[in-house]
C-alpha cells in the first residue's frame, strides 16, 4: 500500500488527531519525530484578545476557567529617550516608569501595583483589576 | 456517533475532538484543534543586548531597539513574552522574567509604530560599567 501522507482520526500508536507527513513517509507509521504536523494533544488557542483602560468585569460565557495573560500599555513620553514619545505593550507590567523626566538626577519610579485577571463562576466571568491600560489574552487551556 | 474529525461543515472549517468527543458538537475545552479561532502562533523571536545606565539625569531606562520585524495593523500591539538577564558587575545574572525594583531590572516595550525595544533599569554607580542586559523576546502573531 502506498504511505498515507495524512491520516486523520487514530493512527497506530494509538494516537488521535490530524497527522502530516513529508512525501515518502506513512503518517500511520511514523515516529513523532518524522511528522510535518500533529495535532494529537491540546493546543492553546485564542478565544479572546481586548484591552480594558480601568478595572471590570468581563463576561465570558465559558463552562471551564480558561489561561489568562495580561501585559499593560504605557505612554513614554519624557521617560525612555529613544522612542520617546510614543506608547507602547510594556513588560514587566505595568514597568514602575516614572511620568515625567526630572532633570540633574533625582529621578523617581511610580510604583503600580501588577494587572490581575481573576476567573468567577468557573469560567463565566473575569474581574480585571488593573491601574494602566491591560490587554487581556484568554486562551481555552483548561487548568481545573 | 462521535466524529474525532470534521473538516466541514456548520461553517467551520476543520475541528478535531480530544478523545470520545464529537468535535462537531464539542465545546472549545474538548477540542484539539479548531479553525474557528486563533491558534497561538509565532511571529518572531530574538534577543537584544541593552547597556546599563551611564547616565542616570535623563532617563530612568536604557532603551536599545531591537531588529524584530512587527507586523500588525497601526494602533495594535501583538502578544509578546519577554525572559532575559539582568546587568551585572562581572556578568549577566541568571535567566528570569522582567522585573524592576528601581535601580534594577530589564524588560521590553513594544512602541506604537511597532518597535521593539529592549530595556534596562540597572544603573551604574561609576565605573566599571556593568555588563549589558540581555532581553530574550517572543513575539506572537496574536494582537489587539
Amino acid at each position: 500500500m502506498s504511505d498515507r501522507n495524512i491520516v486523520a482520526g487514530v493512527r497506530a500508536n494509538a494516537d488521535c488527531g490530524l497527522f502530516v507527513a513529508p512525501p515518502g513517509v506513512d503518517a500511520y507509521y511514523a515516529a513523532d519525530d518524522q511528522l510535518r504536523l500533529n495535532v494529537s494533544s491540546r493546543i492553546s488557542q485564542l478565544i479572546m484578545l481586548a484591552w480594558v483602560s480601568s478595572p471590570q468585569v468581563v463576561a465570558l460565557g465559558l463552562s471551564r476557567s480558561p489561561y489568562v495573560i495580561l501585559f499593560s500599555r504605557e505612554p513614554l513620553a519624557n521617560t525612555i529617550l529613544g522612542p520617546g514619545g510614543l506608547e507602547g505593550a510594556i513588560r514587566p507590567s505595568p514597568s514602575g516608569l516614572k511620568s515625567s523626566s526630572t532633570q540633574d538626577g533625582g529621578v523617581s519610579f511610580i510604583y503600580y501595583p501588577p494587572s490581575s485577571a481573576t476567573i468567577n463562576g468557573n469560567g463565566a466571568s473575569m474581574t480585571i483589576d488593573a491601574t494602566r491600560p491591560t490587554c487581556y489574552a484568554v486562551y481555552n487551556k483548561a487548568f481545573t | 456517533m462521535s466524529r474525532g474529525v470534521v473538516f466541514q461543515g456548520g461553517g467551520t472549517g476543520l475541528k478535531i475532538g480530544s478523545v470520545e468527543q464529537d468535535a462537531a458538537s464539542a465545546d472549545v475545552f474538548d477540542l484539539l484543534f479548531n479553525s474557528d479561532i486563533q491558534p497561538l502562533r509565532l511571529m518572531g523571536t530574538g534577543y537584544v543586548a541593552v547597556p546599563s545606565l551611564r547616565a542616570y539625569n535623563w532617563s530612568p531606562v536604557w532603551a536599545e531597539k531591537s531588529s524584530a520585524l512587527i507586523t500588525t495593523p497601526s494602533g495594535t500591539y501583538p502578544l509578546f513574552i519577554v525572559a532575559g538577564k539582568q546587568s551585572g558587575y562581572g556578568g549577566t545574572g541568571y535567566l528570569q522574567t522582567p522585573i524592576h525594583t528601581g535601580s534594577l531590572g530589564f524588560g521590553a516595550v513594544i512602541t506604537s509604530n511597532r518597535e521593539l525595544w529592549g530595556l534596562n533599569f540597572s544603573r551604574d554607580i561609576g565605573e566599571p560599567w556593568q555588563v549589558d542586559a540581555i532581553v530574550n523576546y517572543c513575539i506572537l502573531k496574536n494582537y489587539g
